[in-house]
């Protein structure tokens, strides 16, 4: 169901917080982040949410969140069990109505506001890779 | 080998399904089970995810089976085939992959011949209405290429909102199967999986 319309980003972001998080706090910072995602690709225009989702690894767990309804209700499948300092996000947004450079823009403000201040983020776009591939020259 | 393969629109469920009921298809029938993910993300969520619960996967991220990465998805049944030699590979599209195409293409396939190809369709109840007025015509032709359709998410919605889905996915599939499910309650997983392998 590829549409004109239709535009993904694939990004992961590398998260680091000045000191040890609780789980439960991480565990909140990323479903809002994710709640966020949709509530600001809604809010720019977006026609269609066709599927938010992320994934977290990191030792024995995994966490891996969704959003696919326009409330922008998070699921999740597994959920942080010890504190953490770092964190590495790998997210991927699939909607109709928007464009990517505008997914891009979503991406990046959401992150810097659903984790704390003193936190350092560098996003990297994984569809990158991809496009060197075909680079001509 | 035969093979199924779960398609249904972008956040339909189908990862959470196939999670939930492959356990039972192994218990219940005994059969080796392969799975083929493609997500379209350059790294594979639901790939990664099903390996943590204990699948064996095969991913092909970085686009569609139904177009793009159609020789590497012939490739990748192939091996798996001759490789593993499963009794049944199922098959994840991403959610916004062509099921017609993707048995078009298994047309071209030259590997050691294939049992059954069973192709069943997932439609998000929540997100019915929304998907009925943003995306009739694909969904529509989605619902085409199905001998079994699955309502999902049933949990979350009422009996009228059920009726509804089935009245419209009975105009376009006829007699074919319809089941209601929730992958998250359980409801009706042991009906679709009795259906699918006949067990």
């Amino acid at each position: 169901m590829i549409t004109e319309d239709f535009a993904a980003y694939a990004a992961r972001l590398r998260i680091g917080f000045p000191s040890e998080i609780p789980a439960e706090e991480l565990q909140g910072m990323l479903e809002s982040f994710m709640s966020g995602l949709a509530m600001d690709c809604l809010e720019a225009g977006t026609r269609l949410i066709g599927h938010i989702k992320c994934l977290v690894e990191g030792g024995d767990e995994i966490i891996a969140c969704s959003v696919t309804d326009h409330d922008a209700r998070v699921r999740c499948r597994g959920r942080f069990t010890a504190p953490r300092s770092q964190l590495d996000v790998i997210v991927n947004v699939l909607q109709y109505g928007l464009k990517k450079n505008e997914l891009v823009r979503i991406v990046d403000a959401c992150g810097k506001r659903s984790f704390p201040s003193q936190t350092s983020i560098s996003i990297e776009d994984l569809e990158i890779e991809e496009k060197e591939l075909i680079r001509l020259s | 080998m035969d093979m199924i393969v779960i398609a249904g629109f972008l956040g339909s469920g189908k990862t959470t399904l196939i999670l939930n009921s492959v356990g039972q298809i192994t218990e219940r029938t005994g059969k080796k089970v392969a799975m083929i993910v493609n997500d379209f993300g350059n790294i594979g969520i639901d790939g990664k995810v099903m390996e943590k619960y204990g699948l064996k996967v095969q991913e092909l991220p970085r686009g569609c089976i139904c177009c793009t990465l159609g020789p590497s998805f012939l490739d990748t049944v192939r091996t798996i085939h001759d490789m593993y030699d499963p009794d049944l590979v199922i098959v994840e599209p991403s959610g916004i992959a062509d099921p017609d195409s993707i048995l078009a293409t298994m047309e071209h396939y030259r590997g050691r011949p294939l049992g059954k190809i069973n192709t069943v369709i997932l439609l998000d109840a929540v997100r019915f209405p929304l998907l009925v007025q943003a995306m009739k015509i694909p969904m529509t032709k989605q619902l085409h290429s199905a001998d079994m359709v699955l309502l999902t998410k049933t949990d979350e919605v009422d009996e009228d909102r059920l009726k509804d889905m089935e009245a419209f996915v009975k105009s376009v599939i006829g007699d074919k199967p319809i089941i209601p499910v929730s992958s998250t309650s359980g409801h009706n997983l042991d009906v679709f999986v009795g259906r699918l392998v006949g067990a």
